[in-house]
């Protein structure tokens, strides 16, 4: 008796002191809660507990936790040691996956940017209000995007990676890649004419770069020539100046002379006449004159007239100075060329090339033009491209593509040729491939992960390797998302049941840790 | 028949064409159940006593099949006998009594009956309706059909092995759709497995065309439209409700027995019907004009079935929606969950060959994302799709006596992932991925 008593007053002091400590947390919240310091401080940690984990990185674990903290996965394993004050998920009979990444998506596009050529960023025409559009993206899984520029066929803008986070006042997301790719389209509705010109022209773009590079190096060297002669000069002018005060008497002479001697055109002709005539009273007057017109008519004459006059007064010294600059030519800047440098940082392969192509002949062009110029490229659409497969994994371009249920009637030529068995003969070829929702419409980025299970399922593979760990790196940002892995950014997504099974929803998305969807009732 | 008989003897008696599914049970293989069901048919072979046409009998053996009522049900053996299916045998080996020329045998995979898209025009060439009269029951769309067109093939790949051909919708009155097969087992254009070349003799079930191989039925349903698509300005109707007055006299006619055939059968409640709504008002004047009337119809209506959904059960024997497409609002990708709820028989078309192929199953697998049950979503490309057009009696279900039309699926035919693996029509496997695969 006494020791159940005991034990209940041990309880009520335990349940006292927690609660004290609640009070004291809840207050210690207030007190911080504040923007930063609620990004910093009160960020508490998160435990998910007891879920399937589809990690990507490694084998699944069937009963698994994760530890996120400062929205990154600091702890994944069985067992996780969670901090005090952590917040707990239980989540048993949950399956949890990586966030699915559209590799090709127009998700929240409002229009192309295409038109703009290289200098546009999608980024202006993405509308962070299509807050249902984000939410039904969520909905199915899908938590980063790359967001293509789209446009007529050409040369076209640069697309970003988004990530689908909620931000303040209703916007959602946030560039996780800046200037991702530029977007060049050359298969997508044309007649055959048509074709051949918008490669040719796409191919006289990036000549133009090169030209525009070489004319800008020959600026430079030209500048540094122009400097060294300008030095050259102020030298011989320093040495000229003294040596002028020496002889000032015999300019005059000096001056005729050279003028009279050499071809000079009919005003220069004219000029020594007038001088001759009244040259002691309106000589340093004309003289003054006299180096702005033969300047224009003519550069020799004029400059060693200017020699010869230039002496007579401080004035017009000056003036004559700056005349000597003007006769060594200063080399004209080439006006910048926004579009050609954005093609000069893709020639330097700082920037991928992404090539929408469906028909062999256009994948071949493609392939040639990255030849050609150096670059850095990936397929998009690719619908023929278990015509060239081994060709593809030879040049070692990967390939991202768009729908795969294409009916093959009714079409344009780019899909005539479709076939349900693309991915298979790009995984047979041993070609990086991955699928998306092929930006031909901003409301397909929610199903990338059915058009994955479609392609997986005829190549065999993991459909959701593609839409995860396969995009990640063809997008480039392996080392951030696409798996679930220890210091990898803490998106991932919580679904009743196994994903693959058309039954299963999806009721949590968290983006760097930070809940970005939840579902109804939930 | 003699001639595949001996063919098939010549063959090892279990058939070694093992299908493996990649990704989760080509292990499987060398589960228990699988030499037990080995043992099983071994007895079939061995034992079968009261023999029915030995030669043209093929053995299915697969872990999981789509049940009638769209669930996947464990462990089947089905006996294909003479097109039809004879014997389904779910556990139990005793009384099987038929001695099996071929054993196909799938561990892992699901049998499905062949999938069928109620609103196709596969295979139909050039016009397909009068262009002059608004009321044209006497058209057929059996008359239509290119058979040698490639979108028959290309659909019987991704698993459909029935489509309802519609005579156009463009009319109040269209005609009558038929219900053919995408191949055609021993007719013209059939394409057989390379096994099979055994000839076969067709069989006279078809309920319209007697004898002619690949037709379910080419008598119907009746096919009526509602909404704009009759409205035209060089002929009546021209407005809605001259559309309605127009329909509504000629049912009325038909009922005193004046008018084409169909027709009067068809207010007779002889011949069934097939109506085509696009929004929530055509489905008003539907159940204005047909409602009260007993007959059996079905509703095709892409429009928001939210809306309408309640009572149309009444009226309809069934209604049909879709296709969907990944570019849809989820408001009408939640059609079909609507109308399930208010309790109507769901059927999903795929409008093939203008959608994709897999367009059918695409769309039973957003239904399923958006709502619908996912034993609702198989049937409603199997056997409610069947009912829904008048052909269950034949197709849609793995029952006996049924045509042995299947889809062998490496899993459950929701999962986008799943393949085809093999197609079976009447029996004959029309299509192999490990034959035929060409990457």
């Amino acid at each position: 008796m006494d020791h159940r008593l005991e034990s209940g007053a041990t309880l009520l002091h335990q349940t006292l002191k927690r609660f004290v400590r609640g009070v004291l947390i809840a207050a210690f919240a207030l007190a911080f809660s504040s923007h930063a310091a609620e990004a910093q401080l009160l960020q508490r940690s998160l435990v998910l507990t007891d879920a399937r984990i589809v990690t990507m990185a490694g084998p699944t674990l069937e009963k698994g936790s994760i530890l996120v903290k400062g929205g990154r996965i600091s702890e994944i394993g069985a067992k996780v040691d969670a901090p005090f004050l952590a917040r707990h998920l239980k989540l048993a009979g949950k399956t949890v996956t990586p966030g699915f990444i559209d590799a090709w998506s127009s998700l929240g596009h409002t229009g192309s940017v295409g038109q703009s050529g290289p200098t546009g960023d999608v980024w202006d025409s993405f509308n962070r209000y299509a807050r249902d559009d984000f939410r039904q993206a969520l909905q199915q899984g899908v938590t980063t995007i790359y967001l293509a520029p789209g446009g007529p066929p050409g040369v076209g803008g640069r697309g970003v990676v988004v990530q689908l986070r909620p931000q303040s006042g209703g916007a959602a997301g946030a560039v996780l890649v800046e200037d991702a790719a530029l977007s060049i389209n050359i298969g997508s509705g044309q007649s055959p004419i048509k074709r051949l010109k918008t490669f040719k022209k796409v191919r006289a773009d990036f000549r133009k770069a090169l030209d525009y590079r070489q004319s800008l190096e020959d600026y430079e060297e030209d500048l540094k020539e122009y400097i060294e002669k300008l030095e050259e000069r102020s030298k011989k002018k320093d040495e000229a100046g003294s040596d002028g005060d020496d002889q000032k008497n015999g300019d005059k002479k000096n001056g005729e002379k050279p003028a009279k001697d050499k071809p000079s055109p009919k005003p220069d002709e004219d000029k020594p006449d007038e001088g001759d005539g009244d040259a002691l009273n309106s000589g340093s007057l004309w003289a003054s004159f006299q180096p702005v017109k033969s300047g224009k008519n003519g550069d020799g004459g004029g400059k060693d007239k200017d020699d010869g006059n230039g002496k007579d007064s401080g004035d017009d010294k000056k003036s004559d100075d700056k005349d000597d600059e003007d006769e060594i030519k200063k080399p004209e800047k080439p006006s910048p060329d926004r579009t050609s440098e954005v093609l000069l940082r893709a020639i330097d392969r700082e920037l991928t090339v992404r090539i929408e192509a469906h028909r062999t002949s256009d994948m071949l062009n493609a392939l040639d033009l990255a030849e050609e110029f150096n670059l850095d490229i990936i397929l998009e659409g690719a619908t023929e491209a278990y015509l060239m497969a081994d060709r593809l994994a030879e040049a070692e371009v990967p390939v991202i593509l768009g729908r795969v249920t294409r009916s093959g009637v009714f079409v344009n030529d780019e899909y005539r040729r479709h076939s349900a068995s693309n991915p298979a003969a790009l995984t047979k070829a041993g070609v990086r491939w991955t699928v998306a929702s092929g930006a031909a419409d901003s409301q397909a980025a929610r199903f990338v992960g059915l058009n994955a299970q479609v392609a997986a399922g005829r190549a065999g593979v993991d459909w959701m390797k593609t839409v995860t760990i396969d995009a990640a790196r063809i997008l480039g940002i392996s080392r951030r998302a696409g798996r679930l892995a220890r210091g990898m950014a803490a998106d991932f997504v919580v679904w009743s049941g196994d994903p693959s099974d058309p039954g299963s929803i999806v009721e949590q998305v968290y983006i760097g840790g930070k809940l970005a969807y939840q579902a109804k009732g939930q | 028949m003699m001639r595949g008989h001996i063919e098939k003897l010549k063959r090892p008696k279990i058939e070694t064409s093992t299908y493996r599914n990649d990704c989760a049970y080509g292990l499987r293989l060398f589960d228990f159940s699988i030499f037990r069901r080995l043992v099983v048919v071994a007895l079939l072979i061995g034992v079968g006593i009261g023999e029915v046409a030995a030669a043209d009998t093929t053995v299915l053996v697969a872990d999981r099949y789509v049940a009638p009522d769209g669930t996947i049900k464990s462990d089947i053996l089905i006996v294909v006998a003479n097109g039809r299916i004879s014997r389904i045998v779910p556990e139990e080996p005793e009384g099987v009594d038929a001695k099996p020329g071929v054993v196909d045998h799938y561990p892992g995979a699901v049998v499905c009956p062949g999938l069928i898209d109620v609103r196709s025009a596969v295979g139909a060439y050039g016009s397909n309706q009068e262009e002059a009269f608004a009321i044209d029951p006497g058209a057929s769309a059996i008359e239509l059909v290119d058979r040698n067109h490639p979108v028959f093939r290309a659909a019987a790949v991704a698993g459909i092995t029935s489509v309802l051909l519609m005579p156009g919708d463009g009319n109040l009155i269209s005609g009558a759709a038929a219900v053919v097969k995408t191949v055609v087992v021993d007719g013209k254009g059939a394409r057989r497995d390379s096994r099979t070349s055994s000839s076969r003799t067709s069989r006279s079930r078809s309920s319209g065309r007697r004898g002619v191989p690949g037709v379910v039925r080419d008598d119907g349903p009746l096919v009526f439209s509602l909404g704009q698509s009759p409205l035209r300005f060089d002929r009546a109707p021209t407005s809605r409700g001259g559309a309605v007055a127009m329909l509504r006299e000629s049912l009325r006619k038909a009922k005193d027995g004046v008018g084409h055939q169909r027709l009067v059968d068809f207010v007779g409640g002889r011949l069934d019907g097939l109506v085509v709504c696009d929004e929530a008002m055509d489905v008003d004047a539907a159940v204005n004009l047909f409602g009260g009337m007993n007959l059996s119809l079905t509703l095709v209506f892409t429009g928001a079935a939210s809306d309408v959904s309640a009572g149309l059960s009444d009226v309809f024997r069934a209604t049909a929606t879709g296709p969907y497409d990944y570019t849809m609002s989820p408001n009408a990708l939640s059609h079909a969950a609507a109308l399930a709820k208010s309790g109507n028989l769901v059927a999903l078309v795929a409008r093939a060959p203008g959608g994709a192929p897999d367009g059918l199953r695409v769309t039973a697998a957003l239904a399923a994302r958006y709502g619908l049950d996912a034993s609702l979503a198989r049937s409603a490309m199997t056997f409610s799709a069947a009912r829904a057009v008048g052909v269950a009696d034949r197709i849609g279900s793995i029952e006996q006596g049924k045509d042995a039309d299947f889809v062998i699926f490496s899993d459950d035919p929701l999962r986008l992932d799943a393949r085809v693996l093999a197609v079976y029509v009447d029996g004959v496997r029309v299509y192999s991925r490990e034959l035929e695969e060409t990457p």
